[in-house]
């Protein structure tokens, strides 16, 4: 029989595990988020000041990937706050990409949807929610502060609309597979299958 | 050992099975209420109601032999998902092919089977799901859409590795708590 206080530290420790062992999917995420940045740098860039700004750039991103890569693979990964904090910049940087390089029209928006599926395999249904809101709140302010012609096309509303669905689904259908595989790891374990919030 | 392995792999798509199921009834709903807001064409609108109707009946097939807690017939379930992509293709290609917007709907379907399926089931459906969608866009591809394109195709592409690196993780996991041990109390206090 387990008592509250040992369930509550099983738990706790059950977390600290889904960082240490998740978090090489953030990594893959991120990588894919990587080469497509390579892809528009290199593709799209003629002028060879802006060339030059945009490989630093992406040497700084790669050099920041690497480096939570190796720690993973020596076994020493990220906490918690570290893997959070790349997250909401990769969302930043996104968000960003798509203000700065075609608005509505660009499709760097999906970049997010491998990012939030990644965190909500890793973290718990709360976080995971917040932080999808996060990346909603983020693409539509830099939908809003660009030209905002296409508002007054329904057909291109309805796009919008269903951009943000998806991303939500993701989310969502990311945290319903975390709480399968925590109730399937737990009954491998013999623990109750409560799951936190 | 091979039945053991079969029987695994039957586990992770009764688990995963849920999440396509999901994943369905997402692209139904949303589908529908897409369909019916300012519709094109009534001959554009009958043909897409009827698609997502029809996904609808099947999916309630599956829904239903999940509630009565009924083994995942595989084939059915790699059908279904080919069906999936199918419907989702057809979607995008009559509603204008690569400027569609409903592209976006091949992620939660990729998502859905990469956790279900096992990696070498998954590997031809995102190949499969690439080709057809590159057929279909690349038809109807401005000069200017490469790039664009290109994109789409890797997001696809890094959603399918993320769900199989993650089944993976956690396989890995759950056979580690049957023998080996977990992770040290003071590794799990650095990473929390």
């Amino acid at each position: 029989m387990r008592t509250p206080g040992l369930l509550a530290a099983d738990q706790a420790h059950e977390r600290a595990e889904d960082v240490f062992f998740g978090q090489v999917v953030m990594i893959w995420a991120r990588w894919a988020v990587i080469a497509a940045a390579a892809v528009l740098f290199f593709w799209s860039t003629a002028d060879v000041n802006l060339l030059t700004a945009r490989v630093l750039l992406l040497v700084c991103l790669m050099a920041v990937n690497f480096y939570l890569h190796g720690r993973y693979l020596i076994e020493r990964p990220a906490n918690r706050a570290l893997i959070l904090f790349a997250t909401f910049a990769d969302i930043g940087l996104i968000s960003a990409a798509v203000f700065l390089w075609g608005g509505f029209q660009s499709q760097l928006f999906a970049l997010l949807y491998p990012v939030v599926f990644a965190l909500a395999l890793v973290f718990p249904p709360r976080t995971t929610a917040v932080v999808t809101f996060l990346a909603l709140c983020a693409y539509a302010g830099a939908l809003a502060a660009g030209n905002l012609d296409w508002v007054g096309d329904l057909q291109q509303v309805k796009i919008l609309l269903v951009r943000l669905l998806t991303l939500v689904a993701i989310g969502g259908l990311g945290t319903y597979y975390w709480r399968i595989q925590r109730r399937r790891r737990r009954q491998a374990l013999g623990l109750a299958a409560d799951i936190p919030r | 050992m091979r039945a053991l392995d079969i029987l695994a792999g039957r586990e992770d798509l009764a688990a995963g099975q849920g999440v396509i199921v999901a994943a369905r009834w997402l692209l139904v709903g949303a589908g529908l209420v897409l369909a019916l807001i300012a519709p094109v064409s009534a001959s554009l609108l009958r043909g897409q109601i009827l698609l997502i109707l029809l996904l609808a009946v099947c999916n309630f097939a599956l829904q239903a032999q999940l509630l009565r807690r009924g083994s995942a017939i595989a084939l059915v379930a790699y059908a279904a998902s080919a069906a999936d992509i199918g419907i989702i293709t057809a979607l995008v290609a009559t509603n204008g092919g690569f400027s569609s917007g409903l592209y976006v709907f091949y992620f939660p379907a990729i998502l859905a089977l990469s956790v279900a399926f096992p990696p070498v089931v998954t590997a031809p459906y995102t190949g499969g799901t690439l080709s057809l969608y590159l057929m279909v866009a690349a038809a109807t591809m401005p000069g200017s859409g490469a790039q664009d394109l290109l994109i789409r195709c890797m997001v696809i592409v890094a959603i399918a590795i993320c769900g199989v690196v993650y089944a993976g993780v956690e396989a890995r996991r759950r056979r580690g708590h049957l023998g080996a041990p977990r992770l040290s109390d003071t590794a799990a206090a650095e990473v929390g």
